[in-house]
């Protein structure tokens, strides 16, 4: 009795451990869930998030790269060679001492001892847009496209297909022979893939994307702006383009080229594109969500002001004036110092004159009186500059952030001849109008940076057809409907701007390019591809005056079109030798 | 909760019982006859006491022991050098006659305590003694962290009280540095369970109440760790907490004060002035004409004597622990509170345990535990990257009254405007101090960190005996442990143009959630003179890490990793981790003579989506204690003298999430709408494996002259595979660093630990105990050849580099040769370069810059050997505990000495004024080896006087009063604070290698009173 009572205790005992062990053991609510993990996307609001984060990152890329370094916006590194967009002399003169110092090994006076490290800030953009393929690739391996059927999170694939085929895009246009990576793990062989490796890779991205995308832009996915089926063709088009030009010189390809773009025109109004009547709406703020956007960037609001802030901790706001394009810093010891990009001046005094022009440049800026504008051309200029510095009333001066100037010189831009390499930009500038309450800058009036526009879909077409040996009514109409909107008259009205009639293909194809220039002028995707892609870098030192700063004259050749990959890549992988 | 409250209850009554028990006149006799367990031998001079009062005797010749007691309740103790100390529990109602076994142990001369299941995988013997230090080593010292108790106890331990701030733990390194990137510490297991390492609340063991530890066992070597697989290649430290056993109620109270006075010899004003005056006029200026103002206030304060006060330590403890019907209980809780020496620096602990366990039929054992901590700090940790305090106490001015406008006149004329070009500014910015304008005190206020720790911790284990020969034992535990840290931060930025302040908000908190269970069949079978045995378990251990962040304003750095971690700090995130053991164990020997054990334990690891792979860990131990055979059986002076030697295998995989990919919000706007969304910021490896140690070891363990004196001997040959190095990612992978497995290294050592008793009559014993280690790290291979760096580029400090056949530990920087002389003006070599009149060595001759390639090794962060010296001296009722530590041979930079040149405070300047005055401007004197320091040191550990007076007025009860100093005297040639405090950050071995304003070890009184009844 005794024994068979305490062994039914210790029964009771066991079989009541056992099932607390087995309790705590199974109680997995006990843990978190892993929250900042995307490598396993387990449900379409995580597909979402994390498409979510490749917009995020390409506006990162952009505009990050502003706050990134001292004179950033290194997205633009590629443009600034170009005829169109100078690099303002800032980011030159740090150049110019970067490459002195490269020849000064046995200078070892200690003043000199920190170099600057441009290098990175060259890199900036290599770094940024593999970034993006990255977490696009952390998607896609998790997904095969083909044995999904549901047609939401297809759609979201086709975004970061598309997403990942322009950086791949930029990249190779920038970098030449890149690297091709489609995976997540982490890799220090990768060779240099072809350019028709590449160009192909990117192809095939875009054939799939438009396979899965959307036909429109779907309103659910707000506030994302997100591609279509137009818009991964209308890429497919540039990226044929390209393909036909160098360094692949298919010329195969303009064919391709001229079918996509045709078919996106002949549906403009299925797709949602059309063409704005007035080339000043473009740039106006409370008009960037416009038809003529094929696809774009957004504006990080946000981290701009971070960058604002980061300036005035080195220069009173008073004395810090934004143009288009430019930040012109007054300083005790530099004098009057314009930052990135403006435009260039030759470029500006063959740009004929139109209301496009008007528009895309300011010809005309103010700068305070009592500020010793040290003019960047030399001392031969002085004479030159004084004549166009006009004073100016009071009353005239900019409101907002010079009350305390009295007056303020007016430069004419148009008027003064020299090699001074900059005209700043307007069509960049907020609101196409000067400060109004001391803030602006690039782009910040538009909260935007195209990447593509329809116009350059229907130039595309334009330069395609002729190429491709067909320069037929449509590729005038193109060609027309954009310099009918050049001259401020109506789109669809034949108009005395039209293009001449009966051109030579060839004729016709380059008038497309100058119009390209002139339509896309300082825009992402613009110029400088087209010099590289038709092989006109050689040409640059017609194309542009001889810079100040630039020193050595300007000898391009084929060493010139491409950036080498950075050293840190080179590095750690010997495969991508320069 | 029933038996809970009854014991409660019980305890109430317990006191008068004590008392009441020993009133009754009648006295018993007991015999006895104390024997070797195995042998069957007598054993001679055998202490036999009365654990309560004073009474005892030894045993005879023929072993035999009588003791004459009055009726009542006893423990006797039974206790014998080499053997396992016994206890039994004795009612004295009538005579006995006892026929005692004491199972031999080879052991410390402390009578060490080893509760025999002290392991959670059965009742392993690994053929030789492991070092363990027992409940009466703890008690005795008058310690505040349960990590000081490792200190310079046990051989191969190298344990380093890294900073006196209140609360900070000891950093351990067993057996030498094992790992470069990842942590080094070893694995501390609680009662089976091991202490996650995470990053707010990994202070070791700081939520331990010292007093209810019984034991501690340190697991060195790879043969004993591979049953810790993953997790044991940092070598184990095994504590046991205690459960009731005799009845017993303890009341201690502690009170402890801490001085610091080892401060550096500042310059005056006048010094400083004079100073400022050559500096000024070999630049052609006049200093007191050109700052007028600044010269006229000309307080000649030492900052440094604001900076530091006094600290007080309280610490009161309670613990009850007897048995109430069938039930042990132990219950205990502690308060302890503690000022530092730094104002406004707080630390307190409370914590509670207890302990129930019951016997049913004999043959099941159940225990039931909970322990409860909270832990509050206040401004202990360092700020950011450095001590700002410290810092304000070296630099500032002499000559300023601290007033915000004086401050800033000093800092905009004079400092920024003159000596500290772009570059230093910002090095001193980062080390906190001289661009802030305050006074000490509003440092203070607009800094100021809390952190709160809540540990509450589950336990229940059980053990069946299934038959004589069989057993199992099975036990879970359940532990959640929440941190809230609380972090306000001012800081300024500064430039020439002027100033900004930047306020940081920083909430964050910390949740870790463990579960462990395991379960171990034993089987142990002796059979004449052969001894079997069989354990076989397996473990379940899973741990959750979750974390949130709020930044109010601005953030501490761009990406701030969880240590160790690829996981963002960023905003909030969790990673979870989980492992499987299948653990075979089998052990032979035959005779106590021969042994041999073999572990296989294989081991399945789970982490985040990428990481999952088994892996096994076998060990093999092999020994002969060589005194049982011929010749040697013959010799009456040896006792006992064990050859061995082991091989084994573990790991160490930090399990915190280094294979999880970075993500990080990246902001998006569109129509003035701002959306969050998580993208890669960068890949992990997806393929990380921990780091395999493989180790192998021999020794010897000789017991002679009659076990009066214990000689050991290890000598460890260690090599560490797939070491874990942060590598860059190439960017068109995205970019960053990830951890890879790529290198090896070697770590040889020699232990050497002799324990003795010179002395031993009635009234007077002297225990004499002494060990030194010494180990050698050495890179054996890299991946392509390639040397690793590691510095902070933030930070002006020479850089550490792990380079293919080098030692671990390598300090890199600029060797400077002194003065520039005329000599070397003609001599015109490319061999040396004159960089503001003093020669540096340009080892890369290539260039006549001085630049990186131009480092070499000027000093090594690891030491090379440490020593420890403890003697113990026990003189009728007095004990008097003295306690040596040593480190050899290590170097480290002197951060904290190098600001004092930089803000020109420091006496030593003066030689550089006149001829070599722009060397202070430069950032190559910094990276020289001229602030390496040698920071060798013997120091005084502890000295401890107890006093245990024979009688008290209370019958039964025992009353211990001690008093004992800490770092009374500390020899060294390092020209800093304190040469052991300087890690503060991370595990990582090179912030041992620099002092960057570490809080100092204090000297310390404490006093303590206990009573036990």
């Amino acid at each position: 009795m005794r024994t068979g009572y305490k062994s039914k205790n210790t029964a009771k005992f066991f079989i009541s451990f056992t099932i607390i062990t087995l309790l705590v053991s199974g109680c997995e609510k006990l843990f978190h869930e892993e929250e900042i993990s995307l490598a396993n996307i387990t449900s379409y609001e995580q597909l979402v998030e994390a498409a979510q984060g490749l917009y995020g990152q390409l506006a990162h890329s952009f505009f990050g790269s502003l706050t990134g370094n001292d004179n950033g916006m290194a997205y633009y590194q590629p443009n600034i060679k170009s005829d169109d967009l100078s690099s303002g002399i800032g980011y030159l003169r740090s150049l110019y001492w970067t490459s002195q110092l490269k020849h000064c090994e046995d200078y070892y006076d200690p003043s000199f001892t920190t170099e600057y490290e441009y290098t990175d800030e060259i890199n900036y953009t290599w770094r940024g847009l593999y970034k993006i393929i990255g977490s696009a690739n952390n998607i896609l391996t998790q997904f095969d496209y083909k044995t999904i059927s549901d047609r939401q999170i297809l759609e979201i694939l086709g975004e970061i297909y598309f997403i990942r085929a322009y950086c791949y895009f930029r990249l190779t246009r920038t970098y030449g022979r890149i690297p091709i990576v489609n995976d997540v793990d982490v890799k220090y062989d990768v060779p240099r893939a072809t350019f028709e490796e590449i160009y192909e890779f990117i192809e095939n991205d875009l054939k799939i994307a438009t396979g899965i995308l959307p036909a429109t832009n779907p309103a659910a996915r707000e506030p994302f702006a997100t591609p279509h089926i137009g818009t991964a063709k209308a890429l497919l088009a540039e990226v044929y383009l390209s393909w036909a030009g160098y360094p692949c010189r298919d010329r195969s390809k303009y064919a391709l080229a001229a079918q996509e773009a045709g078919e996106i025109i002949e549906n403009e109004a299925s797709y949602g594109f059309e063409i704005l009547n007035n080339f000043a709406d473009l740039w106006l703020n409370d008009n960037s969500d416009n038809n003529e956007n094929v696809f774009s960037i957004n504006y990080i609001t946000g981290e701009y002001r971070v960058m604002d802030d980061f300036y005035q901790g080195f220069f009173q706001i008073d004395n810090r004036y934004f143009l288009g394009g430019t930040y012109i810093m007054l300083s005790d010891t530099l004098g009057f110092m314009p930052f990135f990009y403006p435009g260039r001046r030759k470029f500006f005094n063959t740009y004929p004159a139109s209301y496009r022009k008007d528009i895309t440049f300011f010809t005309t800026i103010y700068i305070p009186h009592g500020y010793q504008y040290e003019y960047p051309g030399g001392e031969d200029n002085i004479d030159t500059l004084e004549t166009y510095i006009k004073p100016v009333e009071p009353h005239l001066t900019p409101s907002g952030n010079i009350t305390s100037i009295d007056t303020c010189y007016l430069i004419h831009f148009d008027k003064v001849h020299s090699p001074c390499d900059e005209v700043p930009y307007r069509k960049f500038y907020y609101g196409l109008d000067y400060p109004k309450e001391g803030r602006g800058g690039f782009a910040s009036g538009l909260n935007k940076i195209y990447l593509f526009r329809y116009a350059q879909t229907l130039l595309t077409y334009a330069e395609a057809a002729a190429r491709s040996g067909e320069v037929n009514s449509l590729a005038y109409e193109c060609v027309n409907r954009i310099r009918r909107r050049a001259h401020n008259v109506d789109l669809n009205t034949p108009s005395p701007y039209d293009l001449q009639p009966f051109l030579s293909a060839e004729v016709f194809a380059d008038s497309v390019v100058w119009e390209r220039a002139w339509e896309l002028t300082g825009e992402l995707e613009g110029r400088w591809f087209d010099l590289i892609r038709l092989e006109m870098v050689e040409e640059l030192p017609n194309l542009r005056y001889q810079d100040f700063y630039d020193g050595p004259p300007n000898a391009f050749d084929k060493s010139e079109y491409f950036f080498p990959i950075p050293d840190y890549d080179v590095n750690l992988n010997p495969d991508l030798e320069n | 909760m029933k038996t809970l409250i009854a014991a409660l209850i019980c305890m109430i009554f317990l006191m008068p019982r004590c008392i009441l028990s020993a009133q009754d006149e009648q006295s018993y006799i007991i015999r006895g006859t104390v024997k070797d367990s195995i042998t069957k031998e007598t054993l001679v001079g055998v202490n036999v006491y009365l654990k309560d009062n004073q009474k005892g005797t030894i045993t005879d010749s023929k072993g035999f022991f009588s003791l004459k007691l009055d009726e009542g309740n006893y423990t006797i103790v039974i206790s014998y050098v080499g053997y396992r100390q016994k206890e039994l529990a004795i009612k004295a109602d009538r005579d006995y006659s006892l026929e005692i076994f004491l199972s031999q142990q080879v052991t410390s001369l402390e009578e060490v305590k080893i509760t025999g299941q002290r392991r959670f995988f059965g009742n392993m013997d690994y053929g030789r003694e492991i070092p363990s230090l027992g409940a009466d080593i703890i008690e005795k010292q008058n310690i505040n962290n349960a990590s000081d108790i490792l200190h310079a106890r046990v051989a191969g331990v190298w344990a380093t009280k890294t900073s006196g701030a209140p609360g900070d733990h000891e950093k351990i390194r067993i057996r030498g540095q094992n790992s470069f990137f990842s942590s080094a510490e070893p694995l501390y297991v609680v009662d089976g369970v091991p202490v996650p390492i995470v990053n707010m609340s990994s202070l070791g063991i700081a939520d331990l109440n010292i007093n209810d530890i019984e034991n501690i066992t340190i697991l060195k070597d790879a043969s004993s760790t591979a049953l810790y697989g993953f997790q044991g290649g940092n070598g184990v430290v095994l504590i046991d907490t205690k459960k009731g056993m005799e009845q017993r109620i303890n009341f201690t109270t502690k009170f402890g004060y801490q001085w610091f006075d080892n401060f550096y010899d500042l310059m005056t004003s006048e010094e400083q002035l004079a100073a400022f005056d050559s500096i000024y006029s070999i630049l052609g200026y006049n200093y007191r004409n050109t700052y007028p103002p600044f010269t006229d206030t000309l307080c000649n304060r030492d900052r440094q004597k604001d900076i530091f006060q006094n600290g007080l330590l309280t610490e009161n403890q309670f613990s009850a622990s007897g048995k109430f019907k069938n039930t042990n209980y132990y219950f205990s809780a502690n308060y302890m509170s503690q000022k530092g020496i730094l104002p406004e620096s707080k630390y307190d602990r409370y914590t509670f345990s207890s302990k129930l366990s019951r016997n049913f039929l004999r043959k099941l054992a159940v225990e039931i535990g909970y322990r409860r901590s909270k832990q509050g700090n206040e401004n202990n940790q360092n700020i950011y990257k450095g001590n700002r305090l410290v810092f304000e106490g070296i630099n500032r001015s002499p000559c300023l009254e601290c007033t915000p406008d004086t401050l800033m006149r000093e800092k905009i004329n004079f400092a920024d405007t003159f000596f500290y070009g772009g570059y230093l500014t910002r090095i001193l910015q980062d080390y906190g101090q001289l661009v802030n304008n305050e006074l000490p005190s509003s440092i203070i206020s607009e800094n100021n960190h809390t952190l709160g720790i809540n540990t509450n911790i589950f336990n229940i284990s059980a053990r069946l005996q299934i038959n004589d020969h069989l057993s199992l034992n099975a036990m879970g535990s359940l532990m959640f442990r929440k941190s809230d840290y609380d972090l306000k931060y001012g800081y300024f930025f500064y430039s020439t143009y002027g100033q900004y302040m930047n306020n940081i908000l920083l909430k964050s908190r910390e949740e870790v959630i463990l579960l462990n269970h395991q379960y171990n069949l034993s089987y142990n079978r002796n059979f004449n003179k052969h001894e079997v045995d069989f354990v076989a378990a397996y473990r379940y251990y899973q741990d959750n890490l979750w974390w949130e962040v709020d930044t109010l304003q601005g953030s501490l750095e761009k990406y701030s990793y969880l240590r160790n971690s690829m996981a963002a700090y960023g905003v909030k995130g969790s990673v979870r981790r989980l492992m499987h053991s299948f653990v075979a164990n089998m052990s032979y020997n035959y005779n106590r003579k021969y042994f041999i054990s073999a572990v296989a334990n294989i081991s399945k690891i789970k982490e985040g989506y990428f990481i999952e792979y088994y892996s096994l860990f076998p060990s093999l131990a092999l020994s002969w204690d060589l005194a049982k055979e011929w010749p040697f059986k013959n010799l009456r002076w040896l006792n006992s003298c064990n050859i061995y030697t082991n091989w084994g295998n573990s790991g160490n995989y930090p399990l915190n999430g280094l294979a999880n990919d970075l993500y990080q919000d990246y902001n998006y706007t569109y129509r003035e709408v701002s959306v969050y969304r998580p993208a890669v910021e960068q890949f992990a490896n997806h393929f990380l494996r921990h780091e395999s140690t493989s180790e192998f070891n021999v020794g010897f363990d000789m017991n002679i002259l009659n076990n009066r004196l214990n000689l050991k001997a290890a000598r460890y040959l260690k090599e560490i595979d797939d070491l874990i190095v942060l590598r860059d990612i190439p960017q068109y992978y995205g970019g960053g660093k990830q951890y890879v497995n790529l290198g090896t290294i070697s770590v040889t050592g020699s232990e050497l630990e002799i324990d003795a008793i010179p002395v031993k009559r009635e009234n007077f014993t002297w225990y004499a105990k002494f060990n030194i280690s010494s180990s050698d790290q050495r890179v054996i291979t890299l991946l392509e050849d390639r040397p690793m760096e590691f510095n902070d580029p933030d930070i002006l400090i020479p850089k550490f580099v792990i380079e293919e056949n080098r030692q671990m530990g390598n300090i890199y920087g600029y060797k400077c040769l002194g003065k520039w002389t005329q000599e070397d003006r003609d001599a015109k070599t490319n061999r040396y370069i004159n960089r503001g009149e003093m020669k540096f060595l340009n080892a890369d001759s290539t260039n006549k810059k001085l630049d990186d390639k131009d480092k070499v090794v000027i000093g090594n962060a690891i030491p090379q050997y440490t020593w420890n010296l403890t003697n113990t001296f026990r003189i009728y009722n007095f004990s008097i505990d003295l306690l040596w530590y040593a480190v050899i041979g290590i170097e480290k930079f002197n951060a904290t000495r190098a600001a004092t040149f930089m803000a020109v405070t420091n006496k030593e300047i003066n030689n550089y004024i006149n001829d070599t005055l722009p060397v202070i401007r430069y950032e190559e004197f910094y990276q020289s080896d001229l602030f390496i320091d040698d920071a060798s040191f013997i120091r005084l550990k502890t000295i401890t006087v107890s006093y245990e007076p024979s009688k008290v007025f209370i019958k039964n009860a025992k009353i211990n009063l001690s008093i004992s100093f800490e770092n009374l005297i500390t020899m060294t040639k390092y020209r800093g604070y304190d040469p052991e405090a300087t890690i503060f950050t991370d595990n990582n071995f090179s912030d041992n290698a620099i002092d960057k304003g570490a809080v100092p070890n204090p000297k310390a009184m404490y006093i303590s009173l206990g009573i036990t009844f």
